[in-house]
């Protein structure tokens, strides 16, 4: 049995639940809770939201939503052995915390472990050309920080075919030796 | 009226950080307030620095300068050009973030209208536009085109500027982890007609993400191990059929 893991890290309200119920074949085990302060939706995430990808018979993707914050760093311990992508979603609209995004990377280290990283946007849908020239500067420099060469893509979530894209864009990354 | 073009660093974190935060609000705010000023130009960013080209009333510009030295999530400051000019270049676009002065005309313009000025700079402004703009970055395809070339891209494009579309996501894939020759990418099928491959390839140059190779030195894709193969292929199934 081949099974792998696409860790989709983001803050709170990034889309990280609604991802993975858009991407996944089981219905998603959630561990969401009622908010108790105003973080503009009623539930939000307090670890880990798993869903699965049956390939064949034999291989598996399994798709592991985690928090952003680095408080929540003991839960990356749990996702980080044999994975397959790493995709950090990103909510526009408000400031990214560099800070924790820049611990992340550092945690995770896709750049020395070869894993396909890819940084999705979210809520974006009304957002003008050039703010999202200046988003993707402001990431495409933390990146450039991890000497790290990877997509910033525009997704939405609850769109499956714009979810899956995603996929498509891991294993193109994961695949580009092969052709 | 008048122009002025400073190259300013951006501070760093106390982690060692250098991240423009707070690009996105910059833009919008100053698309705002120059309107409010007509002070027009452009703003880039590039290897932990800013250029701003500021045009408008002198005393509109010198004001908003002199509030801009004072910002600070930027510091060393260094004026690069200021001049008088009797119309702006940029006034159809407000104040534009602008990825790469290098390729935008206009900025070009400018820049050989003041050759004098721009040659009589010190070897540390000379050194800090070269960030910015330096015709000599890249080998331009123009003259020759793409054929016998190797290709490799720096970084993933700016979507904004291209096509999120699956054609696209895979040639960056390809260009981003290894050297390939054109002619492979033409010869594979999978990039549409030659002409295709090349509008696609020529925005790439724009962005100033793509190096071309002309020493004609034949390259080899490298391979991956069979259990990554085996699973590449099955997701690659899987999404055909998600389809």
């Amino acid at each position: 049995m081949v099974y792998r893991k696409l860790a989709i890290i983001g803050e709170v309200g990034a889309g990280k639940t609604r991802l993975i119920s858009s991407m996944s074949e089981i219905q998603p085990f959630e561990t969401e809770a009622e908010s108790s302060i105003d973080i503009g939706k009623k539930y939000t995430t307090v670890g880990i939201d798993y869903g699965r990808i049956s390939l064949s018979e034999d291989s598996a993707l399994g798709l592991y939503g985690v928090p952003g914050q680095e408080r929540y760093s003991f839960l990356w311990e749990l996702v980080k052995e044999s994975l397959w992508g790493l995709l950090v979603l990103v909510k526009y609209g408000e400031e990214p915390n560099y800070q924790n995004l820049n611990k992340l990377l550092t945690f995770f280290e896709p750049q020395n472990k070869e894993v396909a990283c890819v940084v999705g946007v979210t809520h974006c849908e009304n957002a003008s050309d050039q703010d999202l020239t200046a988003l993707n500067s402001e990431i495409q420099a933390i990146l450039e920080h991890h000497k790290l060469v990877a997509p910033v893509l525009y997704v939405d979530p609850r769109n499956k075919e714009s979810a899956t894209s995603l996929l498509h864009v891991i294993n193109s990354i994961n695949g580009s030796f092969s052709a | 009226m008048k122009c002025i073009i400073y190259v300013s660093k951006v501070v760093a974190s106390g982690d060692g950080l250098v991240v423009p935060t707070g690009l996105s609000q910059l833009v919008r705010k100053s698309r705002r307030a120059n309107i409010e000023r007509s002070v027009t130009g452009i703003l880039s960013y590039r290897q932990g620095h800013y250029l701003q080209v500021l045009q408008g009333e002198s005393n509109e510009v010198d004001h908003l300068f002199s509030i801009i030295k004072e910002d600070r999530r930027h510091e060393q400051v260094t004026v690069v050009l200021d001049v008088s000019i009797s119309r702006p270049d940029f006034l159809d676009w407000g104040m534009r973030l602008s990825e790469s002065v290098n390729r935008d005309t206009r900025f070009v313009n400018l820049i050989s209208g003041n050759a004098a000025s721009i040659e009589a700079l010190g070897k540390i402004e000379q050194r800090l536009l070269k960030i910015f703009y330096n015709p000599e970055r890249f080998n331009s395809s123009q003259l020759k085109g793409y054929q016998d070339s190797n290709l490799m891209l720096l970084a993933w494009p700016d979507f904004t500027l291209v096509k999120q579309s699956p054609t696209v996501i895979e040639l960056c894939a390809k260009l981003t982890k290894a050297p390939h020759s054109y002619n492979s990418l033409i010869n594979s099928g999978h990039f549409g007609t030659q002409s295709q491959l090349d509008r696609i390839l020529e925005l790439f140059e724009k962005m100033e993400i793509l190096v071309i190779d002309n020493s004609a030195v034949q390259i080899d894709s490298p391979k991956v191990n069979r259990v990554e193969s085996v699973f590449f292929s099955k997701m690659k199934k899987f999404l055909k059929r998600a389809v």
